[in-house]
């Protein structure tokens, strides 16, 4: 294992360059059981995402008149990680990617189309190798569309850091805990940043030219998504002519 | 910007490889690693003549295109034709000092395989080569072939990690081979492994040992000598096969010590060897609260100063006080001593053995080498001058005591002698009584200036390479004419005030030509004073992050030598652009304070301004214009309301606790045009000196508040951490024995009060005596990130000021630098870059700054040391001196003149019959029995007390070598 980020010849550490992406593999459907699934393996992280709605409430009290809600429940596999370890659902860290999530549907699913009723985002994270967050918004985005839930557009998130002066898109696991990174999510092709996630410091200076690098990785992404929906929507599409 | 992409993995049979790692982590834990890997297909091959290469080259997200680095016209040689070199790890890990050579092995290529090995081995080898990588002068390329799908290779069943290393190498030396053999150049995998070149050989690789192919090339009789002994396989065999006995006892596995460490068997820690005896060592670990001494060869057992041993303690009973005696350079009192490790040496100096016991132990294993190399002269009782240019071992005596001596084999003994050189170790076997190394390279002629200069800044890890061209090119473009623009609307000014109307000037020691600091003082209408300390605006020139800004932190700070100063930034800027010099408008960074009669602050500012200075004074000439009465000019004046505020700041720092401590600073008078050594003599100091020094410490001071106060976490200061009470026992034990004197230590109040008292009214000079003895216990200063520590801890002990910083010596110090940009940056001037704003890059910046200062100290003290010992050549001098340490078999004396410590052996003290002596441990005495006819007498030495000695030099005959002879006049 080499110890820089960017070896001499500027190769990460898994082989890429600075403006490559991990492979990226999706596929829709994959739980016909239920009303909308997904699955997403983004170079070794691996998201399955199943959605349970529109239906009625389970909690009443967050039921709404007007639209429905959006309940996000994000459970990480306990071998995910490196260290072996149990998460609950009380984990703050958890909480805080389910908040995200649920803001940015319920911007972008058509909820006052389901009055008094739930949409229901069920991820687990069978493995965690960086981009975690971007990952499920991506896997959601797939399963909203397979479970037929109208959406203003897709949600395309990806990440992106910088080391020294240098960009760096879609980290893995390694370089996320080293250098400073965001998560942006984008809207379609629109360049709509739905939202952002800034953990770490990092100067003003560059901000904009490592959000502009991830609104470019998540573009690519939406291509790679549409291209899976268009597969998946070809039996349907024989069945209409 | 370059568009995104998306890398599948390449189509070919290995796929993206996903090896799954299971690691057991500290406290048992298992953890698993699955790591992803992507094979390319546009790896380049980095020569300037492969046209297929050249078009696939990538861009950074800079946007700088990556440019091919090995040449189209290779070396040749008759065997090899026109080729590139692939060294494997073991040729990097042994004869890297060969490949570093500046006029040999150029076109190297770096497999990604063979760095990533090294990395694991050595860091610092890793950083060498990095920079021959980066530096681009030596065409070293690195190759990502592990990363490249034509050469990356999956590990075959049963196959061991070094096996399938050795494998990829092949398999890249055989791609490029094949990959270059369109365009006429060969390679050659250079390896010592024989098995490793056969098989290499059958696939049609061209391969060598270094060694044969060294014996090609021009300079051959030199680099075989830097080739390390591990790597002469031959001799390695033989070595193996002779069964000679081992001396010392075998070094633990390091599983074992790690173990043993976590039981509590043994203990952990860095050896520290006695500079007086390099047969004896010390470790502090947290386990004791003494120091756990080591003593003689064995129990060292093959560590060397500054290693990371493992020691294990020996019984109580054998638990002893340090060795009141010194390891003279004779070897064989030396051998007789080690040979019996037992109690009866192991005489007091400080108080009865049965209360102060140090704990004892051997040396069991070594977890880290803190080898470097060495620099030092052949001992010429070893080489055999009739063997002439063939192969010989001879032993190095290296120039730091604390180290062994390292024997190397050499071709060109005869040539070496008489010369200083650098040598490396490479290894330490039981069976050897003293380290193998290898030749690196000979500095000169031995007490030549230059060689002596260039062996002390090697010692001291003074970084004096000169400037590379990425440095000088962030120089200004006009150079010498560089102005500060006349036009006031310029971008510049912005920010700045106009200062060039004030009567500034600057104080500094005769011919300083890095002038950084120029002071001004004024009355204000409200009859209040106005008091400026302008600083040389050097971050106006060095911007973070550029490499002349890397360069000032890897040197971080000027070192000053009798003869040379190596400067921390480029001369046009030390000495010109920046240097506050007189007539002259330059930019400054200015302090300003307000203040009332009894010099009470009431006001601070700091602004980055223009000044145009008056004149520049030297310390004498300053003191006689503030003297001579008839100078009624304003300038003059300035300086004196300067003076007269100074007087009171130095009065509330002295009322604060602040200490007045000695040094023995000598200045030495050396010929002008010769530049030889004439004179030493002891520094005045004035009146201005203070006035100067109040100054700065107030700015110091000042700025250092501002800055903790806008940087909590961030802010880069300085402290002097107050010394434990313990340091100071012996001193008081022997201040009470033999002056009967007492020294309170327990605040650096009552330690300054109870200085002033301690006065010996028949011995003048005996209060600075105690002065220097006392600044001994002390502990350092250092810098620090003010994030780590607790606020409390900020004090600095020596000016008794509860926050301190650098910030006025820019030029010459790069803490200086840093406060300058966070200062910039607490009064809104610019942004905070990034870079000082990191907290874990300052806390590494300040380690490197507090190391290189504590360099550069110690190679000017050694300088001055040397020009000593040179302005006493051939004349002897009778001297004062004093007693400040007494040994079993001698004593050290302080020569005050010269500034001089040495030691004076008993046995120098006769010429006929050896002296009876008898040590009285309690009292710090010596008696001496004289038995010398034709006057027997007794001779008393204790310390403190007031000696005649006789200082000369002496031609050592085992190294041909001046040193410096004392020897009591009685």
């Amino acid at each position: 294992m080499s110890l820089e980020i960017l070896s001499l010849e500027g190769l990460r550490n898994d082989g890429r360059r600075w403006n490559e992406m991990r492979n990226f593999y999706c596929r829709t459907g994959v739980e016909p059981s239920e009303n909308g699934s997904s699955f997403i393996q983004y170079g070794n992280t691996r998201v399955l995402c199943i959605i349970d709605g529109p239906s009625e409430p389970t909690i009443k009290s967050k039921s709404r008149a007007d639209r429905a809600f959006v309940n996000v429940d994000i459970s990480i596999a306990p071998f995910s990680t490196i260290d072996r370890k149990r998460r609950f659902k009380s984990d703050r860290r958890i909480q805080l990617q389910c908040l995200a999530l649920q803001r940015t549907f319920e911007q972008v699913v058509q909820v006052e189309l389901y009055p008094k009723s739930q949409i229901s985002i069920c991820l687990h994270v069978l493995h965690d190798d960086g981009a975690v967050v971007a990952t499920c918004m991506n896997a959601a985005t797939l399963a909203l569309m397979d479970a037929g839930i109208p959406m203003t557009d897709y949600v395309c998130c990806c990440t992106s850091g910088i080391v020294d002066s240098d960009i760096l898109l879609d980290l893995n696991s390694l370089e996320e805990s080293d250098l400073s990174w965001m998560t942006v999510a984008v809207m379609g092709t629109k360049n709509k940043v739905t939202y952002m996630q800034l953990e770490t410091k990092m100067h003003l200076d560059y901000l904009d030219s490592v959000m502009n690098v991830a609104i470019a990785g998540a573009e690519q992404i939406y291509y790679m998504m549409q291209n899976a929906i268009r597969q998946s929507a070809k039996p349907y599409l024989a069945k209409l002519v | 910007m370059s568009a995104i992409g998306y890398k599948r993995p390449s189509s070919s049979a290995t796929k993206d490889q996903k090896p799954k790692v299971f690691v057991r982590a500290a406290r048992g834990k298992v953890q698993k690693i699955v790591r992803e890997r992507y094979l390319r297909d546009d790896i380049p091959c980095q020569s300037k003549s492969c046209p297929l290469c050249i078009s696939k080259l990538p861009t950074d997200s800079n946007g700088n295109e990556l440019e091919p680095i090995l040449s189209e016209e290779p070396f040749f040689l008759e065997k090899f034709s026109r080729h590139y070199l692939i060294p494997d790890t073991n040729v990097f890990y042994h004869c890297m000092d060969a490949l570093e050579h500046p006029s040999n092995f150029f076109d190297v290529i770096v497999l990604q395989t063979v760095l990533s090995e090294i990395a694991s081995k050595s860091i610092p080898l890793y950083n060498r080569i990095k920079r021959l990588c980066q530096e681009k002068t030596k065409r070293f390329t690195p190759f990502s072939n592990e990363f490249f799908s034509d050469t990356y290779i999956d590990k075959i069943e049963g196959e061991s990690p070094n096996d399938r290393n050795d494998r990829a190498i092949r398999t890249a030396a055989s791609w490029y081979t094949g990959h270059l053999a369109g365009l006429g150049i060969k390679v050659v995998l250079i390896t010592n492994d024989r098995r490793n070149a056969e098989i290499a050989a059958e696939q049609g690789i061209q391969t060598s040992t270094l060694k044969d192919y060294v014996q090609f090339l021009p300079d051959s009789e030199v680099l075989l000598d830097m080739i390390s002994a591990v790597a002469d396989a031959a001799a390695a065999n033989e070595k193996a096969s002779s069964e000679t006995k081992a001396i010392y006892e075998h070094h633990w596995s390091t599983s074992r010590m790690l173990t043993c460490i976590k039981n509590g068997e043994v203990h952990k820690g860095v050896l520290n060897v006695s500079t007086y005896n390099f047969l004896e060592g010390s470790i502090n670990t947290p386990g004791y609260n003494k120091p756990i001494l080591i003593s003689g060869r064995e129990y060292l057992n093959r560590a060397v100063q500054g290693d990371v041993v493992c020691v294990q303690i020996l019984p109580q009973s054998q638990w002893k006080t340090e060795a009141g005696e010194i390891a003279s350079d004779d070897e064989d009192v030396l051998v007789n001593a080690s040979a019996e490790p037992d109690a009866s040496r192991s005489i007091d100096l400080e108080t009865p053995t049965s209360k102060k016991a140090h704990p004892t132990g051997k040396i069991v294993g070594i977890l880290k080498r803190n080898w470097r190399p060495y620099v030092g002269h052949v001992d010429n009782t070893t080489v055999a001058q009739s063997k002439g240019g063939s192969q010989q071992t001879v032993l190095l005596t290296p120039m730091d005591r604390r180290i062994p001596k390292i024997r190397f084999r050499t071709r060109q003994a005869p040539r070496l002698l008489g010369q200083r050189i650098v040598a490396a170790i490479d290894t330490w076997e039981a069976t050897s009584r003293y380290p193998e190394g290898h030749f690196v390279r000979a500095l000169g002629e031995m007490e030549t200036k230059e060689a002596e200069t260039e062996a002390l800044l090697l010692e001291y890890d003074v970084q004096h390479r000169p400037f590379p061209k990425a440095v000088l090119d962030c120089l200004p473009q006009e150079g010498h004419n560089y102005k500060v623009p006349a036009d006031k609307s310029d971008p510049l000014w912005k920010n700045r005030k106009d200062f060039r109307d004030l009567l500034i000037c600057s104080i500094d020691p005769p011919g300083c030509q890095d002038i950084d600091d120029a002071l001004h003082a004024r009355v204000l209408p409200n009859g209040n004073f106005e008091v400026g300390v302008h600083i040389a605006d050097v971050t106006h020139f060095v911007k973070p992050k550029t490499a002349m800004d890397s360069e000032a932190a890897s040197r971080g700070t000027t070192v000053y030598l009798v003869d040379k100063r190596i400067d921390m930034l480029p001369m046009l800027l030390g000495t010109e652009l920046c240097s506050l010099r007189p007539y002259v408008e330059r930019f400054a960074f200015s302090c300003l304070w307000e203040m009332d009669e009894d010099a009470n602050i009431v006001n601070t500012s700091f602004t980055k301004s223009v000044i145009a200075s008056k004149e520049a004074f030297s310390y004498a000439d300053a003191q006689a214009r503030i003297d001579d009465k008839n100078m009624q000019d304003p300038l003059t004046n300035g300086m004196r309301i300067l003076l007269k505020l100074s007087k009171k700041l130095k009065q509330k720092r002295m009322d604060d606790g602040a200490l007045n401590l000695a040094s023995p600073e000598v200045r030495i008078q050396t010929d002008n045009e010769t530049s030889d050594p004439m004179d030493v003599e002891i520094k005045q100091l004035l009146e201005t000196n203070s006035l100067v020094e109040e100054c700065m410490l107030l700015a110091n001071i000042s700025v250092a508040q501002k800055i903790y106060d806008t940087f909590p976490q961030t802010a880069v200061l300085r402290r002097h951490a107050s010394p434990p009470l313990s340091n100071f026992d012996s001193l008081q034990d022997i201040l009470q024995v033999c002056k009967g004197m007492h020294l309170k230590c327990d605040t650096s109040k009552s330690l300054a009060k109870s200085l002033d008292e301690c006065v010996d009214p028949n011995e003048p000079y005996f209060n600075t005596l105690l002065r220097i003895l006392t600044t001994r216990c002390m502990l350092s200063a250092e810098y620090f990130c003010s994030g780590t520590i607790a606020a409390p801890e900020f004090r600095h002990y020596g000016l008794a000021t509860s926050i301190y910083t650098h910030f006025t010596s820019p030029i010459r110090r790069y803490a200086d630098v840093l406060a300058h940009r966070q200062l910039a940056a607490a009064i809104d001037y610019e942004v905070l870059n990034p870079s000082i704003s990191d907290k874990q890059r300052l806390i590494e910046i300040s380690n490197g700054i507090n190391y290189r200062h504590r360099m550069a100290q110690m190679a000017g003290r050694a300088s001055v040391e040397y020009y000593v010992g040179q302005a006493l050549k051939g004349g002897i001098a009778e001297e004062d001196a004093y007693v400040i340490k007494v040994f079993k078999n001698g004593f050290v004396v302080f020569i005050a003149k010269f500034g001089l410590e040495g030691i004076v052996y008993t046995k120098s003290m006769t010429n006929m019959l050896e002296p009876n002596v008898e040590f009285l441990e309690d009292k710090y005495m010596l008696k001496v029995e004289i038995r010398d006819p034709p006057k027997p007498k007794v001779v008393e030495i204790q310390m403190f007390q007031k000696v005649r000695v006789r200082v000369g030099t002496v031609r050592d005959e085992h190294s041909g070598k001046q040193k410096v002879d004392i020897r009591l006049v009685h």
